[in-house]
């Protein structure tokens, strides 16, 4: 990985309740601009690990649904502009061909 | 005793290189506090504890941060030293806090909520609509003007 890009998973601190043990687990990513000063920092909640009373381990993934929609409605709108180009492009060469 | 172990320092603080520059030490500041951004405990917030029941807030953090600095001196004069100098900087920066899911755990086990945020939905929401309209209206226009143009031909 670039001296640049960093990609780190940390833990967080340990709770319990009724017996259950919760570690919650973030990511971050962290971009240093390669020729300026400062940076980007995101950092996301990745998922969290649940043990049981008995033992049994179960990882819940946390999931963002906000960004997920956000992402098919920007994915929905350039494909309806690839769509459109593909059509303009066809509607061209169907003109040139009649000339 | 010689006289050197005689000299005794009041205060370290005094002589540390953020009070000769206070520059520095705000400088010092906001990138210690851009870096703890990436920390685990900026993503999970304080647990709220409601009788059994404990509810851990998740959220996304961003930050940004950019900053330059430039000097330069002007060389001139008859004997061609350095007549005049000077040097600045500058930057700027944001971070942003998007609550994403709670973690409940009660007495019916350990769950993820998912929060969904309705206005960035929306917002994106409308872009995409404007946006997918905006090139279908593009198309109909260039349809509309093509076929006009077949009619003329025939």
């Amino acid at each position: 990985m670039p001296a640049w890009l960093q990609i780190e998973t940390h833990a967080g601190q340990t709770l319990d309740n009724r017996g259950w043990r919760l570690t919650p687990f973030a990511q971050s990513l962290r971009i240093r601009w390669p020729f300026l000063g400062g940076g980007l920092v995101w950092n996301r909640p990745v998922s969290v690990l649940a043990v049981a009373p008995d033992g049994q381990e179960n990882v819940l993934p946390v999931t963002d649904v906000t960004r997920q929609i956000v992402w098919t409605l920007y994915g929905l709108a350039l494909l309806a502009a690839l769509v459109a180009g593909l059509e303009s492009l066809r509607l061209k060469r169907r003109a040139r061909l009649q000339r | 005793m010689s006289d050197k172990n005689d000299i005794q320092i009041e205060s370290f603080d005094e002589y540390s290189p953020a009070n000769a520059n206070p520059a520095g030490e705000t400088f010092e500041n906001i990138i210690n506090g851009f870096l703890s951004v990436a920390d685990v405990e900026a993503v999970f917030g304080a647990p709220v504890k409601q009788r059994d029941t404990i509810i851990i807030p998740a959220a996304e953090v961003t930050a940004v941060l950019g900053f330059g600095l430039g000097m330069g001196s002007d060389v001139g004069g008859e004997d061609g030293k350095k007549v005049d100098s000077g040097a600045g900087g500058g930057g700027g920066g944001s971070s942003a806090s998007r609550p994403v899911a709670v973690i409940i755990s009660d007495a019916q086990g350990v769950r993820v909520e998912p929060i969904f945020d309705l206005t960035k939905i929306a917002l994106a929401g409308v872009t995409a609509a404007a946006f997918a309209f905006g090139m279908l209206a593009r198309l109909r226009n260039l349809r509309r003007n093509y076929e006009a143009i077949e009619r003329k031909l025939r």
